[in-house]
């Protein structure tokens, strides 16, 4: 049994040890926050955030998870409220399909926790994630706005 | 003109909350019944009202835009508008209330808008005259704003309460629409519906469907197209955790698992013999081959435009210029791979899947299950990308005889990145020659084009083409703008054995490509500025050069640039709306290109959510500049040779250059713009690499030229 | 980076190009002058003839039909042929099935093939010399890239 806390809730699974977190959020917990893209750790959309980093949960086994915080997309929001990110992407109506956007918002939370007042060069570095809708431009623009933002998570 | 955070706040302040889009909120008081006025009007009795979408969301943004056409004329408080869904099992008993279902073409817009505004028009209508009827006063003494009716001596009614009795009424047999003066709606930069869902996790794709007892389908389709299953032995894999079962299905191969990871572990474990059929012998190398061989062909060449006596022309023209150009393979990639759920039971079939087109899956559906139209229902989800791949229903069929062969058990079909990218229906490869014949005065007097190319229609809709001639593969060469006397287009159809399909702009995402840079080498061998030859070449009264004025003025074209910088130029019309694009970039003595603007500007004739299209350019920008420095689908052994992301590389964050957008809608028709943005972006650039090196890029993509992206 | 955006509100001359909507795709099909160019310029009257097609067709490869037409079926009064006409098909004729009092019924079910979504006429020849019609609208969804079938 593998023990982890998901988005505030403590879980205990009954699985492989070598498999991914990703398909532990989605096909045992139910948790479809977290996307499926790749599997090989190249675009993003599996992001979750253990213990406050990003991960790419494809990669990721839930051995490695063990006793740690998940947190995905559904988490971000606290007591209801969405987190500044979360504000800031709709206010710039950053989405396009959205497939890539919870990993998104997830990196950028990650980000501005490590750097309050994130420059182009931090975000250019920080956000690898793939969008093949293309809204980059809107995304950075939302880190920006969200920086400014007086509450945090 | 209002900015989208106006907006916002503007709507804020007449609804008490941010206007972020109640998809969401449960919509109905207890017990209380929404009332239907037309199939695409819904109110309910507490004044909310329901619009109905009957395309496909996957990020062009139509689900908004489209409902902004109802709710203009329907004049209801924008503030109480909930989207929903059409239900494809309703389209069929109802026999197609809803038109058109499909998301393709850049057309959602430019098909509906008429009937979509008449719609709401005709809500109102009848709202109203079911407020003038109950207060015994003339319909045209009452007037309607923003859900609220109102009659002379102070009366009024909002629409919930009216609805019942509206919809009792008989449809006007005609309804004056608002002229464009009057739009509050349309033309606004209004928040699109579906993103909080989103931003807050609660989106749900096709990939996202959840039942109870239900299995997952892993499959391995033949690498080699055309090819066939021999044997699958489920033995090795039987004993792993989870595996329920192996099927076999003549092109591909299922694993059926508990959870979709296993179901994959174990497929990569199975021994699976493949007859690879006929097209195992084919290559990169031998495509080319067939399509130079088209270009030189007396046989099995059509004509598809001939205007005056090009070869005539051309024998007695000043200056004679000639050049080949090549476009390879391109994959959808949409980053939500292929999949299908489907649940087959008791005669009924229930799909959930992202489709561009749900009446075409739920035509499928009932095909491939065997069952009547209306025992099939079809559950929409978002998309996770489109770009033309989900047209096709291939994972449906697929999904839909896995749940056949599993009677009573939900089967979710999802395919790996891998699967996706080898079994796409791909952007067609493309070999087209051109010769064109200068004057004295280097305006071209002959122009000839050959295309040697797949057929989309051909291949992958089996339909007939008139007269040989598939208008994809000629695209914007037979139909193109500049005023050249002599013009003779011709189409060699030829067509490997590699799937083809719709990939985002189609024929215009490679054609205008070709056109535009051979356009830009026939201004140079005038002697002439690229942006004044064109302008003396195009109509006075054409769209593609008020665009391109617009969007040169906006770029500066005359003023100096850095030195090191250049500048390359392009236009184009495409699915009704007009783009021209303006590069700017540096490359480097080792090819190294930094672009430092891209300015894109677009005349889609009504904006109706100018905020919107601001975005689809943008993403536009990002799409095309993957494709046209990357983009490499290439063939071995009758296999495609990419796989995943590490081999079939997409555009980064860091990598994106400053877009510009110039939005500058004429008026008086209405434009696509989920495609068009992408039509202009490739020459543009490729012409600026010209002014830049010296260097004719005919051949894409990029990286195999020798360059990079800085 | 930033995002500029540019309204150019320019005046310009009020072209109407729309795409077409759906009744007008399916009326675009000339049924009338099918009709006429086989029964040599007769009209054929609506009625008596009731043809049965989906309403989507998945890709039009084998689509099934049905056509019954209201007729006694007697030496006196029969149908004498039943043809399926197509506008969009690279061959007008369909099908073609010539019964006579000895059918007994005048009822044919078959499969037919639809290049594309299209208007389909059903015309029967009576014994009298007189024709009639029916049409039914069949979606072909796959062909929905390059259709107009709003």
């Amino acid at each position: 049994m593998i023990k982890l806390t998901v988005n505030g809730r403590p879980v205990e699974v009954d699985v492989e040890a070598e498999m991914p977190l990703l398909w532990v959020l989605r096909d045992v917990l139910d948790v479809k926050g977290p996307k499926f893209g790749c599997g090989i750790a190249q675009c993003g959309a599996c992001t979750v955030l253990v213990n406050g980093e990003p991960v790419r949960s494809c990669s990721y086994p839930v051995s490695a998870a063990a006793d740690k915080r998940v947190v995905t997309i559904e988490g971000l929001a606290q007591g209801g409220k969405p987190h500044p990110v979360q504000q800031a992407w709709i206010e710039h109506q950053v989405p396009q399909c959205g497939y890539c956007q919870g990993g998104q918002m997830l990196t950028a939370a990650a980000l501005l926790r490590r750097k309050p007042r994130p420059t182009d060069a931090d975000i250019d570095e920080a956000m690898t994630n793939i969008c093949r809708c293309g809204t980059y431009a809107r995304i950075r623009e939302a880190i920006h706005a969200a920086a400014k933002k007086p509450a945090k998570a | 003109m209002t900015t989208r955070r106006d907006f916002l706040k503007v709507s804020a302040a007449t609804s008490g909350a941010l206007v972020l889009g109640f998809n969401t909120e449960k919509s109905l008081s207890q017990g209380a019944k929404p009332t239907e006025i037309n199939a695409w009007v819904v109110v309910e009795p507490n004044d909310r009202v329901i619009i109905r979408y009957a395309r496909s969301e996957m990020g062009q943004g139509s689900m908004t835009s489209a409902a902004q056409l109802v709710a203009e004329e329907l004049d209801c408080d924008w503030a109480k508008v909930r989207v929903e869904y059409a239900d494809t099992n309703a389209q069929v008993v109802r026999k197609r209330p809803w038109g058109d279902m499909a998301a393709v073409g850049s057309r959602t817009i430019r098909q509906s808008q008429q009937y979509l505004r008449q719609a709401g028009a005709t809500a109102r209508s009848m709202l109203v005259a079911a407020a003038a009827k109950g207060w015994g006063v003339p319909a045209d003494e009452c007037r309607a704003a923003s859900g609220v009716i109102y009659a002379p001596g102070g009366r009024k009614a909002t629409y919930g309460k009216v609805a019942a009795a509206a919809a009792k009424l008989e449809a006007p047999k005609e309804v004056k629409l608002k002229d464009p003066k009057e739009w509050r709606i349309i033309g606004k930069p209004i928040a699109r519906v579906d993103i909080p869902d989103t931003v807050m996790g609660r989106q749900r794709y096709g990939i996202d469907a959840q039942l109870p007892g239900m299995v997952y389908a892993a499959i391995a389709q033949c690498p080699v197209f055309g090819g066939k299953v021999k044997s699958a032995s489920g033995a090795k894999v039987a004993g792993r955790r989870g595996v329920i079962q192996v099927i076999p299905m003549g092109d591909f191969v299922a694993v059926i698992a508990d959870s979709w990871w296993r179901a994959k572990e174990a497929l990569r474990e199975l021994p699976i013999e493949w007859d690879f059929g006929a097209a195992a012998g084919v290559s990169s190398d031998s495509i080319e081959k067939l399509l130079r061989a088209g270009l030189d062909a007396q046989t099995e060449v059509v004509s598809a435009k001939k205007q005056g006596d090009a070869a005539q022309a051309m024998a007695g023209a000043a200056k004679v210029v000639e050049a080949e150009y090549f476009t390879p393979y391109l994959a959808h990639a949409t980053l939500e791979p292929q999949n299908c759920t489907a649940l087959f039971k008791d005669g009924r079939v229930d799909v959930w899947t992202s489709t561009q087109n749900a009446e075409a899956t739920h035509a499928v559906a009932a095909a491939v299950a065997g069952v009547p139209l209306e025992n099939v229902y079809v559950h929409r989800m978002q998309l996770g990308g489109g770009f033309g791949r989900r047209g096709a229903q291939d994972y449906t069929r697929q999904g839909v005889s896995l749940a056949k062969a599993m009677p009573g058990t939900p089967v979710k079909l999802l395919w790996s990145r891998e699967e996706d990218t080898q079994h796409d229906n791909y952007r067609p490869v493309s070999l087209v020659r051109f010769k064109a014949g200068l004057d004295a005065a280097g305006r071209p007097v002959a122009w000839q084009s050959r295309v040697a190319a797949p057929s989309i229609i051909a291949t992958l809709l089996k339909l007939p083409l008139k007269e040989g001639i598939d208008p994809q593969a000629v695209a914007s060469f037979a139909d193109q703008p500049y005023e050249i006397p002599n013009v003779t287009i011709e189409y060699a159809q030829r067509n490997p054995p590699v799937p083809v399909g719709f990939w985002r702009t189609v024929g215009h995402s490679q054609n205008p490509y070709m056109r535009e840079c051979f356009i830009d080498e026939l201004a140079h061998a005038a002697g002439k500025d690229p942006f004044e030859y064109r302008r003396s070449l195009l109509p006075a009264a054409s769209k593609e050069l008020s665009i391109m004025e617009a969007t040169a003025k906006a770029a500066g074209w005359d003023a100096p640039l850095p030195a090191g910088v250049f500048r390359g130029i392009a236009t184009t019309e495409a699915y009704g709306s007009y783009t021209a694009v303006v590069a700017e970039l540096a490359v480097s003595p080792v090819g190294v290109i930094d672009i430092k603007r891209l300015v894109l500007g677009i005349d889609c004739g009504y904006a109706v959510n100018p905020d919107n299209i601001v975005a689809q350019m943008q993403g536009s920008a990002v799409f095309m500049l993957t494709a046209m420095l990357w983009g490499d689908i290439t063939i071995k052994d009758g296999r495609v040779e990419q796989s995943n992301f590490h081999d079939y590389r997409m555009m980064r964050l860091r990598e994106m250059p400053k877009v510009e957008v110039v939005l500058a809608p004429t008026g008086g028709f209405w434009g696509g713009i989920g495609e068009p943005g992408q039509a202009s972006i490739a020459p543009a650039v490729c012409n600026a690499i010209f002014a830049a090196t010296g260097k004719r890029v005919r051949s894409l993509p990029l990286s195999k030229q020798g360059f990079e992206l800085a | 980076m930033n995002r500029r955006l540019f309204v150019a509100l320019l005046l310009g001359s009020p072209l109407a190009a729309r795409a077409q909507s759906r009744e007008e795709f399916f009326a675009s099909f000339d049924s009338e002058g099918l009709v006429k160019k086989v029964t040599g310029g007769v009209a054929a009257k609506h009625g008596r003839v009731r043809l049965v097609l989906p309403l989507l067709a998945d890709n039009g490869n084998s689509v099934e039909m049905k056509v019954s037409v209201d007729s006694p079926m007697s030496a006196a009064d029969h149908v004498m042929s039943l043809r399926l006409l197509s506008e969009r098909n690279p061959e007008r004729d369909m099908a073609v099935f010539h019964l006579g009092p000895r059918a007994g019924v005048a009822e044919v079910q078959s499969r037919v093939r639809l290049a594309g979504s299209q208007r389909v006429v059903a015309l029967a020849e009576m014994s009298d010399g007189s024709w009639w019609m029916d049409t039914a609208d069949v979606v072909v969804t796959l062909s929905a890239c390059i259709d107009g079938t709003g």
